[in-house]
């Protein structure tokens, strides 16, 4: 049934946006930065396209008392279903517990520094049915989770399927703890008495492994939280297996980065995740790397060409925005909010040190301002290992054609603005024209944008810095930075158009979200005196801009065509695009069915 | 951004340019807001601010731009010398280096900025005289050889900074005829809102 359901591509959903205009504002802003605690209405989005979900919507509304009484009642059940597994394999996981927490210990001890990229490549030592078995375990935290996100069921949305698709999850549970019930609960135990027996046993033990891989699959696409997705895989070899080498597993990853709950930089998980990604984007990328101290530059940097420059720019880096929330490695309750220019001086040393790295790995660059910038970001999102941020940074400059944009002649920089005006044409002609009109060039505030990745502007709060960045990693591609430019643009535009009649008002106005000091409340959000800056305030600012750059299509052949010097084609301007990078059968249903 | 919907009589377009970290943020942040302090960050690319000043009897406003510093973002800032009616060209009097860059950057007026462009040479952090590394009379002898005036200018304690940029302004004035109709840039900007209404560009 829950196949059924997500047999629409929840990705089209989303970036259809004219579908939801006429929604209201509350049902197209469900948003899935507020899962798991909304985790209800957020699935209603997730699994309808936005051609169907007025009908849906509509049809939920006048069921609404029956569907809230069954939704109660399929709670319940999975509840019951759930403790009366967790009964049968307590004592299992007991001891699985226990020794869980050991192997952690142990491993922060040994290689605290690099466990957190290992929870995506842990070595493979389970046996299948201790895979099962810490499966439980899993399931019985997410389906909770499932359970709370049920429970605060709201009217938007069709919640009837909702129900359904939550009773088909409860019939796959239930079959397995069949399953589980049918099985010895350890290997040895199999009485082993004729060859058909053996076999018979043999199958149903793979049956067991493979039923939770799969639930658990169906659990994560309506959980859709980045970290449980690699702690599943970290735990259990079937769920690693799945996620890791398939399409759909991929696509799980894809949609729950973009669409899902991500870490936040500045935690262990999200340096693992980047770390990993990064990884995964070049051949070369050696976890074992020499630290810095250790490794053997090229060229003196002590004494380079840089060292000045850096300097100067290491201790002007604004670390206490970028660093904000972030608690100082050796006071836990401070964070770098609270630090004043004198204290945070040790920790710019870090930014300086790596920089120099970079410079002298990275001759034909060497140091170019804005460097520093997305070296103090890495260092955010590496807790502040400069052996972490080093490799980050490394694999941005030489993977992502990141060195390009600071390189003599800036020569990539002009390709990513053009790029982005042609884009910023198709998708906002009048502000386009606009911005043509009084001589405004692209270069003058793209080139810092995206330099420096973001992390230059100000205004935007750094919950976006994290999506652009991880999306980036994950999708190895420049897709999302223009699409958050385009997001800014869009943003922008009704406010440069309805009150930027000079090109002077134009300017100003869009440098403000670079050079503002940020007001400590919002002045006021209609009429002529919104401030750029305004727009961008809080966090709901923050959701409303990754919402509109999620539904910003741009692809990977549009960008190839822009880079062939071919038009893009029409239906682009009436933003009926075609993705071809989307289209290998890349749906939800391809998700829930592997 | 109030006084940028005041009617004005002329428009000056003024380019700050110098070495990296000589000051030249500092310089206009004190200029256009009265701010100051010790943690401006690295300008990448390109800045903009606006302040409109009373010049004897006219309403001129100043259309200032902010450059970074570092060689490497010369292939952007160089596009922007072109139309600049007044270079203020900033050099750090506590650091030789960004003296000595002055011959360099000199030349890249000449290379590509208007003939016959406005200059003023200006040495800043002159409240740190204990770090001096560029006497005054070395840097007042550098800008009679080039024919330009000469400030040196606390950002901090914001000893003639105002001074300088009215200078630049004047000169910048005296030189660009205030009929909007020979201004290509006035021409445009001078109608003001009334041109925002226009369909043409705002549809």
């Amino acid at each position: 049934m829950l196949q059924a359901l997500m047999a629409t591509d929840p990705m089209i959903g989303f970036v259809e946006e004219d579908d939801f205009s006429e929604m209201g504002d509350e049902t197209a802003a469900s948003s899935w930065a507020s899962w798991p605690s909304r985790s209800s209405s957020s699935s209603d989005m997730m699994i309808h396209p936005g051609a169907r979900l007025r009908a849906v919507v509509e049809k939920a509304k006048l069921s609404l008392a029956s569907v809230e009484s069954r939704a109660a009642r399929a709670v319940a059940h999975v509840r019951r279903v759930i403790d009366d597994e967790m009964d049968h394999v307590r004592r299992i996981i007991d001891d699985e517990v226990d020794r869980m927490r050991s192997l952690r210990l142990r491993r922060e001890d040994v290689d605290a520094k690099r466990r957190s990229l290992h929870f995506l490549g842990h070595p493979t030592r389970e046996t299948t049915m201790e895979a099962a078995q810490r499966m439980v375990r899993w399931l019985r935290r997410e389906a909770e989770l499932l359970a709370i996100g049920f429970s605060d069921e709201s009217s938007d949305g069709d919640a009837s399927e909702i129900s359904e698709a939550r009773r088909s999850l409860l019939d796959d549970l239930t079959a397995w703890r069949a399953l589980v019930e049918e099985v010895p609960a350890a290997p040895e135990e199999i009485p082993v008495l004729t060859l058909a027996d053996r076999r018979r046993a043999e199958l149903s033990r793979e049956a067991l492994c493979e039923t939770p891989g799969r639930v658990l699959h169906r659990v994560y696409v309506l959980v859709g939280d980045a970290r449980a997705l690699a702690k599943a895989a970290f735990v259990c070899r079937a769920f690693r297996d799945r996620t890791d080498r398939d399409a759909a597993g991929r696509l799980l990853w894809k949609w729950t980065l973009r669409h899902g709950t991500r870490p936040k930089t500045g935690t262990r998980a999200c340096r693992g995740l980047w770390l990993s990604l990064a990884a995964a984007a070049r051949d070369d990328f050696d976890f074992r790397a020499p630290g810095l101290d250790d490794l053997v530059l090229p060229q003196p940097v002590r004494e380079g060409q840089w060292r000045a420059q850096i300097a100067v720019d290491a201790a002007r880096t604004p670390l206490s925005r970028l660093w904000r929330g972030l608690a100082v490695p050796e006071e836990e309750a401070t964070t770098f909010d609270q630090l004043d220019a004198r204290r945070l001086k040790p920790y710019r040393s870090l930014v300086a040190r790596v920089c120099d790295v970079v410079a002298s790995t990275h001759p034909r660059l060497g140091y170019c301002q804005g460097v520093d910038y997305v070296v103090a970001y890495a260092l955010r999102a590496t807790c502040l290992d400069p052996d972490d941020a080093h490799l980050l940074v490394a694999t941005l400059l030489d993977s992502f054609d990141l060195a390009g944009l600071f390189e003599p002649g800036l020569p990539s920089l002009k390709k990513r603005c053009l790029e982005l005006g042609l884009l910023l044409e198709a998708r906002c002609p009048d502000l386009a024209h606009h911005l043509a009109n009084h001589g405004v060039q692209m270069e003058l505030f793209a080139a810092a944008w995206i330099q420096t990745l973001f992390v230059y502007v100000d205004a935007l709060p750094l919950d976006v810095l994290d999506l652009v960045w991880t999306l980036l990693l994950f999708e190895r591609s420049w897709k999302i930075v223009h699409r958050l430019a385009l997001a800014i643009f869009v943003t922008l535009e009704p406010h440069v158009l309805r009150r930027c009649h000079a090109p002077h008002e134009t300017l100003l106005f869009i440098s403000q979200l670079t050079t503002a000091d940020r007001p400590a409340r919002r002045a006021t959000t209609s009429g002529d005196d919104v401030q750029a800056v305004d727009l961008f305030f809080d966090d709901d600012d923050a959701k409303k801009i990754l919402r509109c750059a999620m539904n910003i299509k741009v692809t990977r052949s549009m960008l190839a065509r822009i880079g062939a010097n071919e038009l893009l084609p029409k239906p682009l301007r009436a933003r009926v695009s075609a993705t071809d990078d989307d289209h290998h059968g890349h749906t939800l249903t391809t998700i829930a069915r592997r | 951004m109030t006084s940028s919907s005041r009617p004005f009589d002329l428009q000056i377009k003024l380019l700050m340019i110098g070495d990296s970290a000589v000051g030249k943020t500092s310089l206009l942040l004190r200029y256009a807001n009265d701010t100051f302090s010790s943690t401006f960050i690295t300008t990448i690319g390109i800045d903009f601010k606006i302040k409109t000043i009373d010049l004897d009897g006219k309403r001129v406003k100043l259309q200032i731009w902010d450059t970074a510093g570092q060689e490497q973002f010369r292939t952007i800032t160089r596009s922007y010398f072109r139309g600049a009616q007044g270079i203020v060209l900033v050099y750090d009097i506590t650091d030789r280096g960004t003296f000595n860059s002055v011959r360099s950057w000199m030349a890249q007026i000449n290379d590509h900025a208007d003939a016959q462009v406005n200059r003023v040479l200006i040495g800043n952090k002159a409240d740190f005289e204990t770090a001096r590394q560029v006497s005054t009379e070395e840097g007042q002898r550098l800008a009679d050889e080039y024919g330009v005036k000469f400030f040196e200018t606390s950002a901090k304690n914001d000893v003639n900074v105002t001074e300088c940029f009215t200078t630049i302004a004047r000169e910048a004035k005296a030189r660009i005829p205030t009929d909007p109709n020979n201004n290509r840039q006035g021409q445009r900007l001078n109608s003001g809102r009334a041109s925002g209404s226009k369909p043409g560009c705002c549809k």
